[in-house]
This record gives structure tokens, C-alpha cells and sequence, in this order.
């Protein structure tokens, strides 16, 4: 059965794809870390480096539509964190009024933070849907194991990619197997089983792990999975990084 | 024949799983270099179990010696180099994204260097006929292609013994005898369990029958394949 990938548009042939996963990890943590530190409400700023990233899914030949789209799954998650703030956060009144016994307030202070809050991880996750739309998960997970990520993470990654859709599949296969015994049974019965399928899945995932590590084991696995070093930083990289590094400090320079 | 040309000795092994099953009782028998045992016995028969023996996962009680070398763990890293484990399901033994980091993790810890590792992968890639298929991910290979790179990660260490647990499991008729040819013309002693009597009649010279954890027969292939007697008794036929 064959399932969409995370790292879908990565076969693309464009300079942002070539360049070492090393180069653009520390980019995206970089730009993250300016993208956060940026002070509130420093709109200027903002908008420069909205610019710098729509130039990085223009250069990589990513279609702005898949960009837009997985960048825009984060809003809601940080939405219902920060949706709250601007009630309780003290200053000027932007909109009261009474629901029931209660007096609620908006203030602007409150809506900033808001905003702010939202375009925040919404230029962030653009920064991480260009790292990962232009770099093959492995590629990545290379440049991690050789910019000392913690050996754990790395596998646990790792495997979890290689086995997510060996569970997908299986999860799959189960549900054809209840879809073809049971016809229209009530809505009790199919959360029974669903529970069930879920348990199952559990069990046998957890015997997969035993059996992948005994697989390891035989094969002289003592807690590190090494890898044959191919990356190389080049000069693209250089130039790469030293553009990124003057359009993230500039902007920040000129307005913080 | 001599110590030295003894590819496995098992000295009255027994194992019993923790949850008091039995695993196998008293197993007493000798493996030569360059032979092809098959290793048949109906399910549960404790063919998997006995493999697992051969390089220390599994530790009963008695001695096991793989080429005069005693499994335990001080020579655990050796035995494991000798001793190649081709699992039942290749999705288990195929753990890395893609195919050459899988066919590279053997090698890698064995510590040998980057060269010899790149060469060692493509000439066992070569080998099952899986050349080119470096960078595939291991995921989207065919149930045949995913056997016969699962035997490549282990012929990339240069086995001296090559260990497959039911290598014929879920494969088409096709598939099948390309993985009997391509373990045919590998030149290491072959240990093969299986209930695929077809395969086994392929592949080895001699036969082991195991049966409720005990070894029931153990002569050379074609006076057990005529045995039909025995076969059946054995749930075989």
C-alpha cells in the first residue's frame, strides 16, 4: 500500500536540495531563534524575513500552495493555547461587554500578544516545512547524527519512519478484516473493536521492537547505529549560509 | 573429523522459555563446514529457538561451540560475525531507510572502514542480484526483494555460517526459486529451517527433524525425503 510521505517534494532538483542537511539545520534553528527572539509587534522585521522565506520556497521550486498548506496546520494548535490571552491580559480596553454574571474584557495589549504569538509559529513552521519538503529524511537524519544529535533521538526517528507505515499498513489490513465480518453493527460494538485494533496494534508493535532489536543484535548492534560519512560541506553551502545569516541579522540590526 | 572442521557443536542444550513452554530438550548435534542442513519440523517445533542459539541471543542450558569457539559472551562479538542470522520476516532485519544503510550496519560494527564497507555492501548486493537498489528505501521493495536484501545484510560481514529462518515464507513461486538459486551458489555452510520441503530438497544434503523441542531424525536428505512414514508422523506431508 503506498502512503503520502512527510518528505514529499525532497526528490526535487534545486540549490536548496543540494545543499548539505547540515547547512540547513542550523539555518532553520537559526532563523527559528531570530524568528522568536524578534521583539513584539516589530512588523518591519516580520515582513523582511516572510520575504526571505517565500524566496526559499521560490528557489527550491516548492509549489506555494503545499507550502501555505502545511505551514497553516500549526495556526490552530497555537491558536487554542494563545486564543485565552487576550482576556486576561491587563491594559487598554479594546471591546467589553456581559455573558451571563460574568464582565469579560479585550484589551490590545492582549490581541498583540495574540498576533503575534500566531505569526510567530507561523513563519517557524514555514522555516520547518522548506527544511523538510527539501531534504530527504534521511539526508536529515545523517546531518543530525553528525552534528552529535543524541544518538537516541536520531534512532528513534528513524525507526519511527521506517515503521510508521509498516503500522499504517497493518492498521489497515485489520480494519478490512472487521469491515468485511461486520455490517452495520451499532456505533457501541464498532468503538469495542476499534479499542480492540488499537490494543492489538500496540501488542504487535511492541513484539516488532523485540524482534528488530534481536535483528540488531545478531548483526553486532551495541547501542550505536553508525553511518558511512558522505556529506561534505561545499561552497554553495558557505554562500548559502552567510546570505541567510546577513538577511536574518539585518533586519534585526536596522529595527530591534 | 576434527574440532577445527566443526562448523557448530551443540552439547545437550535444553531451553525452556520463562513462561515454563519448552523450548528444547536435550539437543546433542554436530554441524561440518560446508555442509547444508535443513531444518524441518512442524510449527512450534522449536526450529526458530534452536537458531537463536547459534549466536547467543538465546542462551540455554549445555554448551555450544560455533568453529571450536564457545557462545558466550566474551565471544559474543566473534560469534555474531561468523554466525549470519537471516530472519523469517525481512521487515524486522530491514530496519534502516534504505536499502544500503541496512546492508552497511553489519559491517559498520564491525568497525571496517568506509571504503571497505561501500565495497562490501555493493559486492552482497551483487550477490541476491540487487545491485543498483542502493538507495531505495526498504519499504517500497517487493516481499522476493526484501528477502534477498535481508540476505545480503548479512553476507556483507562475510558470515562463515549463513542461518535463514524460513526464507520461502510468503514468496511466489518465481521468487522463490530465485532465492533457492541465489542460496545455492553461496560458498559458506548453510543452515536452512523450514517446513518448505520443496525448498529444503533444493538447498540441503541433510536433514534434521525437529519436533516438540527434540531432534526426531537427522540423516542425509534423500533417505528422510523418502522416509513418508516419518514425514508424516512429523506433520510434513
Amino acid at each position: 500500500m503506498k502512503h503520502s510521505f512527510i518528505d514529499k517534494y525532497s526528490g526535487l532538483n534545486s540549490l536548496v536540495h543540494k545543499l548539505d542537511p547540515r547547512t540547513k539545520l542550523i539555518s532553520s534553528l537559526a532563523f527559528i531563534i531570530a524568528i522568536v527572539m524578534t521583539p513584539a509587534s516589530n512588523w518591519k522585521v516580520y515582513a523582511i524575513y516572510l520575504i526571505t522565506l517565500l524566496a526559499l520556497v521560490y528557489l527550491s521550486r516548492l509549489p506555494f500552495s503545499y507550502v501555505l498548506k502545511r505551514s497553516l496546520l500549526i495556526v490552530p494548535f497555537v491558536f487554542i493555547i494563545a486564543v485565552f490571552v487576550p482576556f486576561f491580559k491587563h491594559g487598554q480596553e479594546a471591546w467589553s461587554g456581559n455573558i451571563g454574571m460574568w464582565h469579560i474584557v479585550v484589551t490590545y495589549q492582549g490581541l498583540n500578544v495574540l498576533i503575534n504569538v500566531v505569526i510567530r509559529a507561523w513563519l517557524s513552521m514555514i522555516c520547518l516545512t522548506i527544511l523538510t519538503s527539501t531534504t530527504k529524511f534521511t539526508d536529515m537524519l545523517k546531518g543530525m547524527y553528525l552534528l552529535k544529535v543524541p544518538a537516541v533521538f536520531v534512532q528513534i526517528l528513524s525507526f519511527m519512519y521506517r515503521y510508521l507505515f509498516v503500522l499504517v499498513d497493518q492498521a489497515m489490513r485489520m480494519q478490512m478484516a472487521r469491515d468485511s465480518r461486520n455490517f452495520g453493527s451499532n456505533r457501541k460494538l464498532i468503538l469495542k473493536t476499534m479499542g480492540n485494533i488499537i490494543g492489538m496494534l500496540f501488542i504487535r508493535s511492541y513484539e516488532r521492537g523485540e524482534r528488530i532489536y534481536v535483528a540488531m543484535l545478531s548483526r553486532g548492534y551495541n547501542s550505536e547505529i553508525p553511518v558511512v560519512n558522505k556529506l561534505r560541506y561545499r561552497l554553495p553551502d558557505v554562500c548559502f549560509a552567510s546570505a541567510l545569516a546577513v538577511l536574518i541579522i539585518f533586519p534585526a540590526v536596522l529595527w530591534w | 573429523m576434527s574440532q577445527s572442521e566443526m562448523a557448530v557443536e551443540m552439547k545437550k542444550v535444553t531451553f525452556n522459555y520463562p513462561d515454563g513452554q519448552c523450548g528444547l530438550k536435550d539437543i546433542t548435534l554436530n554441524i561440518y563446514c560446508g555442509e547444508s542442513v535443513g531444518l524441518i519440523g512442524p510449527n512450534g517445533a522449536g526450529k526458530s529457538t534452536l537458531l537463536l542459539h547459534l549466536n547467543g541471543i538465546l542462551r540455554g542450558t549445555g554448551e555450544i561451540y560455533i568453529r571450536g569457539l564457545k557462545v558466550e559472551d566474551k565471544n559474543i562479538r566473534k560469534i555474531r560475525k561468523m554466525v549470519g542470522m537471516v530472519f523469517q520476516d525481512p521487515e524486522d532485519q530491514l530496519f534502516s531507510l534504505n536499502v544500503f544503510d541496512d546492508v552497511a550496519f553489519g559491517p559498520l560494527n564491525l568497525g571496517w572502514s568506509d571504503e571497505e564497507v561501500t565495497r562490501k555492501v555493493s559486492s552482497a548486493l551483487a550477490r541476491v542480484g540487487m545491485s543498483g537498489y542502493e538507495k531505495r528505501s526498504s519499504h517500497h521493495l517487493s516481499i522476493g526483494e526484501k528477502k534477498r536484501v535481508a540476505i545480503a545484510t548479512v553476507l556483507s560481514m562475510d558470515p562463515e555460517i549463513l542461518v535463514l529462518d524460513e526464507p520461502s515464507s510468503s514468496l511466489d513461486p518465481r521468487g522463490k526459486s530465485f532465492l533457492i538459486s541465489v542460496i545455492q551458489e553461496l560458498p559458506v555452510t548453510r543452515i536452512v529451517a523450514s517446513h518448505d520441503l520443496e525448498l529444503v530438497k533444493k538447498i540441503c544434503n541433510r536433514i534434521i527433524i525437529l519436533d516438540k523441542g527434540s531432534v526426531v531424525a537427522d540423516s542425509n536428505a534423500e533417505e528422510i525425503m523418502g522416509d513418508r512414514s516419518l514425514l508424516d508422523a512429523h506433520g510434513l506431508l
